[in-house]
């Protein structure tokens, strides 16, 4: 099971309208780098419901996908 | 080959029909309609956090609590268990006793039909929205399509996309016109593509029942079986001033979707209005015995209308409101206005003027009552008006309301009328109608 976890996201706007997520603030506080970007795509969240923006980060050696959906971002968090 | 249009010839099965030769008149286009299947269950279930919600029976309804809530969508699951659109919320549990019940989320279909149209759009710019969950697409010139068989491609990506983007299904109808388009997309569901067109015309097409036509209602297709006309073929084969001296000018049209000669081009997106009208009705748990109470009511109707109808850049320049008293008697009011407006504050005050000429309240109360924005045109035109005075202030605070509801969610803003009591709202029962007529 993966819960949908809305988190707080440090973003780069950039000057023709992109949007590049640079760090994710988890509930508890701790601040994730995003080292990478693997992949930006429109997709549904096929674990926890809804679409948006997925991202595809790298996170300290792993990949994570980042959703931005309706203004807010999510990640698909393990239980 | 010659065709009669003498009547008796009329049970002939076998005829010519000019569509299927090789100078038909829409040779050479290709025409998609594509359906979001059970749109709002659909949006419940790919939006919710609870996987497991595909493969049990759900169904949204108005307010689950409300004694009168009845079924808006079903889900496929909950199809098989007979489960009906417009039926009461108790009658479909009895039906089926684990049916999940969901409430309705507009501005969350609202989202998923702006986010299906885009894909829509990245095909070709003629995208013409039929209510929230239908478009046609006409793919006619573009890079590639000369055949129905490259419509299919294309609807079949079209599929894949929605599934992949947005997680829910559609059907597809592919054709070289509207109507047979939208027979196809009603053909085979859920997640199909189905083409329709001049090959499939004497085996497919012909034999389907003629009020599988667009715009063929029951009273129509009642009128029609009186004089021994069932199929679309039979429709074809009639002669076209027989079908008017029936039907008036409707039967003229009806002959020409039926022999596949519908010439209709798909709009430009933006080009039209969605909708001919918008309405939303509501029969709240209490009958409706004061005035005070029916205004309540009507500001949230008139609220929820006009969010939709700004969110489809539309105003309206009549209304017509329905009611039902105690007594099941029903009957409806309309009132036109010399403006254009998408402003609820504007349909409040004539809705309870409406209400107030037409209605004795505490003689007769109400049991439901709907209101339709109707008359609809594009907000983009410059409306001007003796009466109205204030000089756009409204437009800034209505966009103002829904630049906060796209962020925050529907309800986060209310007047503050509805404030007062909202048990007595019997909120939104029906949701949003879509009346989409004859254009
Ligand atoms: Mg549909």
């Amino acid at each position: 099971m993966r819960t949908k976890t809305y988190v707080k996201v440090t973003a780069i706007f950039d000057d023709i309208g992109n949007i590049f997520p640079k760090k994710i603030e988890w509930e508890d506080g701790t601040n994730y780098e995003v080292d990478k970007i693997i992949d930006i795509r429109p997709c549904a969240s096929t674990k926890c419901g809804g679409f948006g923006i997925r991202y595809t980060c790298g996170i300290r050696g792993k990949e994570a996908f980042l959703f931005f959906e309706d203004n807010r971002w999510f990640v698909e968090r393990k239980d | 080959m010659s065709r009669t249009f003498d009547e008796k010839t009329q049970n002939t099965k076998e005829f010519f029909c000019p569509y299927t030769s090789n100078h038909g008149i829409n040779r050479g286009r290709v025409v998609l309609h594509a359906d979001l299947n059970n749109f709002f269950a659909s949006v419940e279930c790919a939006n919710s956090p609870d996987r497991s919600i595909f493969s049990k029976p759900v169904a949204v309804c108005g307010n689950i609590e409300m004694r009168h809530g009845i079924i808006l969508a079903k889900n496929e699951k909950a199809k098989l268990y007979g489960v009906k659109t417009g039926e009461k919320i108790s009658d479909a549990k009895k039906k089926c006793p684990s049916l999940i019940l969901m409430g309705a989320h507009y501005d969350l279909y609202m989202r998923y039909s702006r986010a299906a149209r885009k894909i829509y759009q990245r095909y070709t710019d003629r995208v013409e929205p039929f209510g929230m969950d239908e478009a046609w697409l006409e793919l006619t010139g573009n890079d590639g399509i000369c055949t129905v068989e490259d419509g299919k491609r294309v609807a079949d990506e079209i599929r894949k996309v929605l599934k992949e983007e947005l997680g829910i299904t559609a059907s597809v109808g592919v054709s070289d016109n509207k109507i047979f388009a939208k027979l196809g997309s009603d053909y085979k569901k859920p997640d199909a593509t189905t083409v329709l067109a001049r090959d499939q015309y004497q085996n497919i097409i012909s034999p389907m029942p003629a009020s599988e036509i667009l715009y063929v209602g029951r009273s129509t297709a009642a009128r029609l079986r009186s004089y021994g006309i069932t199929t679309i073929g039979d429709v074809a084969r009639q002669n076209p001033h027989f079908l008017k001296s029936i039907l008036g000018k409707n039967g003229e049209a009806l002959y020409t979707y039926c022999r596949g000669e519908d010439t209709s081009p798909v709009a430009l997106f933006g080009e039209v209005p969605a909708a001919k009208s918008m309405g939303n009705s509501t029969t709240p748990p209490k009958d409706i015995s004061s005035f005070s109470d029916a205004k309540l009511i009507l500001s949230s109707l008139c609220d929820t209308v006009c969010s939709r109808l700004r969110a489809e850049n539309t105003k309206c320049r009549g209304i017509k409101m329905n009611f039902r008293d105690i007594n099941l008697c029903s009957f409806e009011r309309q009132i036109k206005l010399d403006f254009a407006t998408s402003s609820a504050r504007d349909l409040l005050a004539f809705s309870c003027r409406l209400l107030a000429e037409s209605v004795d309240l505490e003689k007769t109360p109400l049991r439901s009552m709907g209101i339709c924005a109707i008359d609809l045109v594009p907000a983009d035109i410059p409306q001007i008006s003796l009466f109205e005075k204030d000089g756009g202030k409204k437009d800034v605070i209505d966009s103002t309301v829904d630049k906060l509801r796209l962020r925050f969610g529907f309800s986060c803003v209310s007047t503050a009328l509805t404030l007062c009591d909202r048990e007595k709202l019997g909120y939104i029962a029906r949701g949003y109608e879509v009346f989409t007529n004859l254009r």
